[in-house]
């Protein structure tokens, strides 16, 4: 609708029409729609209907605001009160029934520090409510890495810590480096395509994300949420090590690893030590030394087992066993034979009695002779074995007669 | 017993020296067998502590676009 205005009293127009006029003027001009205000609220009223009726202030203006009920229920992290600096987006416009501008706010973020906190609340809701924060998705970070990427300034503190400490615990590493502006507004896109060269180089078998200390708002590059989603992207673990250790930014909570400061962060890169490689080195002297003094000692061991058996097998052994039973025998042997011996002897000296009283001489003794014929020495036991002129010997218990018979006669046997 | 060159990483180098442990630890070894183990166990100590105490830690810088 086009609306004809002139300076002449004959063509006046309405009231409303010319509030209409208004805001189709304002409506038309780009820089009065959607546009950012910042400033801090004056008034506060929120109807029962669930509208808010407000106004923002600076120094030396101040302006109408209102909000409908559900652009309102989507603002949070601010305080909505008198005295809160805000930033508000919305269109200016004409209220018709009042004639009065007033800007229709749709968005209404915190200004100054609590801006730069609630984004760092909103950001940190939203990844968490994805679930990158989720400890099942940290990677564990190699211990003894050969390749350690680091993406932080080249002109920072952090870098001389990371390599300092890296130097000192692990010289056998390499150490890539990508630069990144770690503080600005150009900071977050840099700190992204740094990490993603170290990604795409395909080198370090971990990353360090690291800044040293600073304010928060120093610090606000890492908690950016494109950042943070590169990070939480990466395929290779990634340790990060920003500000002091009271410090905590987003980053820090979509890493694989959060270490409190940029010396931390190369500590945890480097779990292994190389003081921990030398210890290694003496343990393994240590080991195959007392592995051949072992085995030395077991063959030695052997060598002892085996000569023993073998004596225990050897001839001699034999032998003197042999020798041993012979002795038994000999005993035994000896044993017996004195025995009969001794028998014998018992015997025999029951003979010497017997012959003893036998002897003939212990005859003659008493007074008998005996008589022997010769010369055959055969013994008389009868006259009738002679006759006369036979020479005879007669054997006297001292002495020995030589005879000739002379007669014979004939005499009864005594017994 | 002449020098022999070690050509290894430190990383091939330990996992031999973790081999020459594991064959020393079995007992069916000669005794010739192991003193030639140990010989070579302790070679390769002597280059891993050399490799440990040469070693020195290198910076390269990725190139950025600006």
């Amino acid at each position: 609708m086009f609306i004809n205005t002139s300076n002449s009293i004959a063509s006046a127009i309405s009231v409303s029409d010319m509030v209409r006029l208004i805001s189709q003027l304002f409506a038309s001009e780009p820089s009065l729609n959607d546009v950012w205000v910042t400033g801090e609220i004056s008034s506060w009223v929120k109807a029962s209907s669930g509208h808010a009726y407000f106004s923002i202030k600076d120094d030396k203006s101040t302006i109408n605001c209102v909000m409908w009920r559900g652009s309102l229920a989507k603002v949070h992290g601010v305080n909505l009160a008198m005295g809160t600096q805000i930033n508000c987006r919305g269109s200016v416009e004409l209220y018709g029934a009042n004639g009065k501008m007033q800007l229709n706010v749709d968005t209404i973020m915190p200004a100054g520090e609590g801006a730069i906190y609630a984004e760092f609340l909103r950001v940190k809701a939203v990844l968490e409510e994805e679930g990158l924060f989720a400890q099942e998705r940290k990677r564990p970070i190699p211990a003894f890495p050969n390749n350690i990427g680091v993406v932080t300034s080249v002109s920072g503190a952090a870098l001389q810590d990371i390599i300092n400490t890296i130097s000192r615990r692990n010289p056998m590493a390499k150490l890539w480096l990508a630069h990144s502006l770690v503080q600005g507004t150009d900071a977050p896109a840099n700190l992204v395509s740094a990490l993603d060269i170290m990604i795409n180089s395909r080198l370090p078998e971990v990353i360090i994300v690291a800044r040293g200390g600073g304010s928060m708002e120093d610090l606000s590059a890492f908690n950016d949420e494109g950042v943070a989603r590169a990070i939480a992207a990466s395929p290779i673990p990634v340790i990060t090590g920003v500000g002091h250790e009271t410090d905590t930014t987003i980053v820090d909570f979509v890493s694989d690893l959060r270490a409190p400061t940029p010396t931390a962060a190369a500590e945890r890169a480097t779990t292994i030590t190389i003081d921990d490689l030398i210890s290694n080195l003496e343990y393994y002297n240590q080991t195959i030394q007392s592995k051949l003094v072992g085995s030395i000692v077991d063959k030695k061991n052997r060598l002892a087992t085996i000569s023993q058996h073998l004596r225990l097998l050897s001839p001699n052994r034999k032998l003197n066993n042999e020798i041993q039973r012979l002795d038994i025998l000999a005993g035994a042997l000896e044993k017996t034979t004195q025995l009969k011996l001794d028998q014998k002897k018992l015997a025999l000296s029951g003979f010497e009695k017997q012959l003893a009283a036998l002897n003939p001489t212990a005859v003659l003794k008493r007074g008998y002779a005996i008589v022997q014929k010769k010369p055959s020495g055969v013994v008389l036991k009868e006259a009738e074995s002679t006759r006369a002129g036979d020479m005879l010997d007669v054997m006297l218990y001292r002495g020995k007669l030589e005879v000739r018979v002379e007669n014979l006669e004939q005499e009864p046997l005594h017994d | 017993m002449t020098e022999e060159k070690i050509e290894l990483s430190y990383e091939e180098a330990v996992k031999e020296l973790e081999s020459i442990v594991e064959a020393l630890e079995a007992d069916d070894l000669s005794l010739d067998k192991s003193l030639e183990l140990y010989k070579k166990g302790h070679a390769l100590i002597a280059y891993c502590a050399e490799t440990l105490n040469k070693a020195q830690l290198q910076v390269t810088q990725l190139p950025v676009e600006e």
